[in-house]
């Protein structure tokens, strides 16, 4: 494996964070955080537990917004477009930045009908069509195989990585552009982790994916960047191996190391 | 803190080539799922608002109708309840002095709203409420909390398919019936094991309406228990306890909250039981704290009277003062459990 | 010296194992999940039945379906720690650790038990009131207060976050040594088996696959070094003579060079999970071989 030196071409600026600052009443969970996540990488969020990571990326979908009494200053561009403007249509925002959750939280219902959910909300109800969308969703998240023959049996009897994968076939089914993933293997075995993390690997290809997790190991091994929460506060922000090989500051180090937590 | 991915001090290393999020999306002919999604959502989507704009209202007033039919029942009751303050003293809903065979003046709690001097003491009429649902509580909690437990820590699947159906049938007997049953036969029986001196008394009513408040007991407290999670009941047999043990020191103090609430809810139903009173206790508005004694309960007097009463006199407004009062208790016992259970979950984060 | 043979046969998942758990030691039973480990453990503690076999501690029989004897967990000596904690939420701390002693007198020793984990000052708290941390000290605690002659651990660090989780391994480490009580430890973390277990025995879909020393079973050969770093590759940059390995333990990068002929041999790709040796001069490495 030869290391590559230098930055192959241009990336461009998926969403960017300008002076984000997030309350939960209150509690300020963000305090002033500016940062970009590029188009196909992997972006980590690490640090410790309650400093902010998941409200960070809950903040691109406006998911946050539907259980509390949140507030907002600053922007959150997606494709150059506040998403906090008043003329943002939330359906569609939703549509275009998927989420998955720390649990695996399927709907109980069959396998195809969690993946066809979203394509139906929309309104698509072409059989034909539907089938090719559930088919290629499954085969994005690598699940298409081992479920092809029993389509129609509920998810609940899935292992706990198999339910994380139908979770993200089902976000791919309407056809994302940016993927929002909060401690997606938390809830899971290593060998289960080991399948959603090559899956991140691939679907990287075609997807801006943003990623919380307090695994350091975890960070290291798939994002292309890191970004190190404190507080509320963006410490550090950097690309993955500089970070975790030569920290700028002191308290990234240390929080790496394990020397707090 | 500003950080600018693309300017030099990135010397990094790694940096993965750079792909393109449109190669290998799917496609249909030269739209993606997105463009058809999209598409396919510009179609619907005014119809979609307004029927979501109509559901929201439905169940907004669905949710509204719930509390002005409360609040409607309420400030009626209440208004109608006021006017007996402006008939009758105050007073008068204590006792009144009347003069006693020795034609001493005594002050008397009675309730007989009959008649140009009409008594209108409620005193007897509570006594004889709770003369009726305490016994009644006290026999339900013994047998439909036992019962509970029994149901969901000893019983089997096989005899809980049959015993859980069958105690749920027994609160769907009419309470018309318990009532009669109670008249003709339980009295008897009573009469004849404690020889008392009324036939129908508030000890036959507490029975009687114990038999309606167990299944409730029974099953509020068997789903509260089953909620307790299974691994306590392990900890506790990996550390050494018995079956018993387990139950007294680990599931049920776990499970309390919903123990407390059944029982309460429970007492709840007894004041309110009306039918059962009515045909079991013999409806004798005594003051009294023996409970073979014949009594007479808010409910029953509402609902033996209200009938016969000419619409705003005294008596009629009175009526209303009692099924105000009893409204008020049972309002405030189902406040207390909430702050009870409430209070739990809070300490035991359940 | 616990003797154990099982076999139980449920739907489509047959276990089926025989294994000893040396006296005063810490076996390690690891396996993916789904292999029957936590299943092992809760027959053995008597929460569940084993179609046939026998469990025997010393020359106490718990189990054996020939003769027809099946103690209740109560009369087996052991204690038992969950993923998830189980403390009883309505009991203070005191009163939970106080749940398994029997005798009164033993009483007494709840001071010299907090203490141990850390913990005085907190008897009078509810166990909602703890970190998670802290509610698996007490649980641990609350297993050993009524001196087992077993200790049963199911995965109980696999709830925590890693911060916490590298703490409470050296408090297991200390306590169950200061207890100097059997221990058999359920977990699907090699790095909890490197540095809490004397013995391993690895399971995969309710068999056996091998077992001894987690030099023995993992490495395939006994390491007479000094140090041992299990952790994962994180990076290798690599010319064409020697290779620079970076591997993550616990955290901490160390940073190793090997030739690059040894890489390609050892197929070593990033992930893998690596044994770093060091003797007295040199550093060796080795790939832990895991099954499939």
């Amino acid at each position: 494996m030869k290391v590559e030196h230098g930055i192959k071409g241009q990336q461009k600026t998926k969403i960017k964070l300008e002076e984000l600052t997030f309350y939960y009443g209150k509690y300020k969970a963000i305090d002033n955080v500016s940062m970009e996540f590029l188009e196909c990488k992997v972006t980590a969020i690490i640090g410790p537990s309650g400093c902010g990571k998941s409200t960070l990326i809950k903040s691109i979908n406006r998911i946050s917004e539907i259980t509390n009494d949140v507030q907002v200053e600053g922007k959150v561009l997606l494709d150059n477009k506040n998403v906090y403007d008043r003329d943002v249509d939330l359906v569609d925002l939703r549509r275009r930045v998927g989420m998955v959750f720390q649990r695996p939280n399927p709907f109980p219902k069959s396998i195809y009908d969690n993946v066809a959910f979203g394509p139906r909300l929309y309104g698509v109800n072409n059989k034909k069509r539907l089938d090719e969308i559930v088919e290629y969703s499954l085969v994005k998240s690598a699940l298409w195989n081992e479920v092809k023959d029993r389509l129609n049996q509920s998810a609940i009897g899935f292992s706990g990585g198999q339910q994380q994968r139908l979770c993200i076939a089902r976000a791919l089914a309407v056809d994302p552009e940016v993927l929002l993933m909060d401690e997606p293997c938390a809830a899971l075995d290593p060998t289960a982790t080991a399948r959603i993390e090559e899956l991140i690997e691939d679907l990287k290809k075609y997807y801006t994916i943003a990623i919380v997790t307090h695994n350091m190991q975890q960070a290291a091994r798939i994002s292309d960047y890191t970004g190190f929460l404190l507080n509320g506060q963006l410490i550090e922000y950097n690309i993955t191996t500089e970070m975790f090989t030569n920290p700028d500051k002191k308290v990234t180090e240390d929080y790496i190391t394990g020397r707090f937590g | 803190m500003k950080y600018d991915l693309q300017s030099s001090n990135f010397r990094a290393a790694n940096m993965p080539n750079s792909t393109s999020p449109e190669s290998g999306l799917k496609r249909f002919g030269d739209k993606r799922i997105s463009d058809l999604l999209v598409e396919s959502r510009q179609a619907n989507v005014n119809r979609q608002r307004v029927q979501e704009f109509i559901i929201e209202k439905l169940l907004f007033a669905g949710g509204m109708a719930a509390i002005l039919f409360i609040a409607l029942i309420f400030i009626f009751l209440f208004k109608e309840g006021a006017k007996a303050l402006f008939l009758i003293k105050p007073i008068e809903f204590i006792g009144t002095h009347i003069l006693d065979f020795d034609n001493n003046r005594v002050f008397a709690c009675m309730w007989q709203p009959v008649g140009e001097s009409g008594k209108y003491s409620i005193v007897p009429l509570l006594i004889g409420s709770f003369l009726v649902a305490l016994p009644a509580t006290v026999i339900s909690t013994i047998l439909g909390g036992g019962c509970g437990i029994y149901l969901a820590e000893i019983a089997s699947a096989k005899v809980r398919e049959i015993v859980k159906p069958a105690i749920e049938l027994l609160a769907g007997i009419p309470t018309v019936v318990i009532g009669f049953l109670c008249l003709t036969l339980l009295a008897t029986y009573v009469q004849n094991a404690f020889h008392t001196t009324f036939r129908l008394n508030a000890f036959v009513g507490a029975i009687g309406v114990s038999l309606v408040i167990i299944p409730v007991i029974a099953s509020i407290t068997d789903d509260a228990l089953r909620a307790v999670p299974n691994e306590l009941r392990e900890a506790s047999y990996g550390l050494g306890a018995t079956r018993w043990e387990t139950i007294w020191k680990v599931v049920v103090p776990a499970g309390i909250s919903g123990v407390t609430a059944s029982i309460i809810l429970g007492m709840g139903r007894a004041l309110g039981e009306t039918m059962i009173v009515v045909m079991a206790t013999g409806n004798a508005a005594l003051v009294t704290g023996n409970i073979f004694s014949s009594v007479r309960t808010m409910t029953a007097t509402i609902a033996a009277e209200l009938g016969a009463v000419p619409q705003g006199g005294p008596q009629y407004c009175a009526l209303f003062l009692v099924g105000a009062i009893l409204f008020f208790i049972t309002f405030v016992l189902n406040l207390v459990a909430e702050m009870i259970i409430n209070r739990m979950r809070k300490k035991l984060r359940l | 010296m616990l003797n154990i043979s099982l076999q139980k046969t449920w739907k489509e998942f047959r276990l089926d194992v025989a294994f000893e758990i040396p006296r005063g030691k810490v076996t390690a039973l690891f396996g993916p999940s789904g292999a029957g480990k936590s299943s092992i453990l809760r027959i053995i503690s008597g929460l569940e039945m084993a179609d046939r076999g026998m469990i025997s501690h010393g020359k106490e029989v718990w189990f054996d379906d020939t003769k027809g004897i099946s103690l209740p967990p109560q009369q087996r000596s052991i204690g038992f720690v969950f993923q998830d904690f189980a403390l009883f939420p309505h009991l203070t701390v005191e009163r939970n650790v106080a749940f398994g002693i029997k005798e009164k007198r033993r009483l007494n020793e709840l001071k010299d038990l907090m203490s141990l984990i850390g913990l005085s000052g907190y008897e009078r708290y509810y166990p909602a009131q703890l970190s998670g941390g802290q509610k698996q000290r007490v649980a641990l605690i609350r297993a050993l207060a009524r001196k087992p002659d077993l200790l049963l651990l199911d995965e109980p660090l696999s709830a925590l976050d890693w911060e916490t989780r590298r703490q409470l391994q050296e408090d297991l480490k200390r306590i169950t040594q200061q207890f100097q009580v059997t221990t058999l430890y359920v977990t699907h973390d090699i790095t909890e088996v490197y540095k809490l277990a004397d013995y391993v025995v690895v399971l995969e879909s309710g068999r056996i696959v091998k077992q001894g020393t987690p030099e023995e079973v993992f490495l395939g050969k006994k390491l007479s070094t000094r140090i041992q770093i299990v952790g994962k590759v994180v990076s290798i940059e690599s010319d064409s003579i020697i290779a620079a390995v970076t591997v993550l333990h616990d955290d901490q990068y160390f940073k190793t060079l090997i030739d690059t002929e040894e890489v390609d041999r050892l197929n070593l790709k990033v992930g893998d999970d690596v044994v770093i040796g060091a003797k007295s001069s040199d550093v060796i490495l080795f790939k832990v071989l895991t099954q499939s």
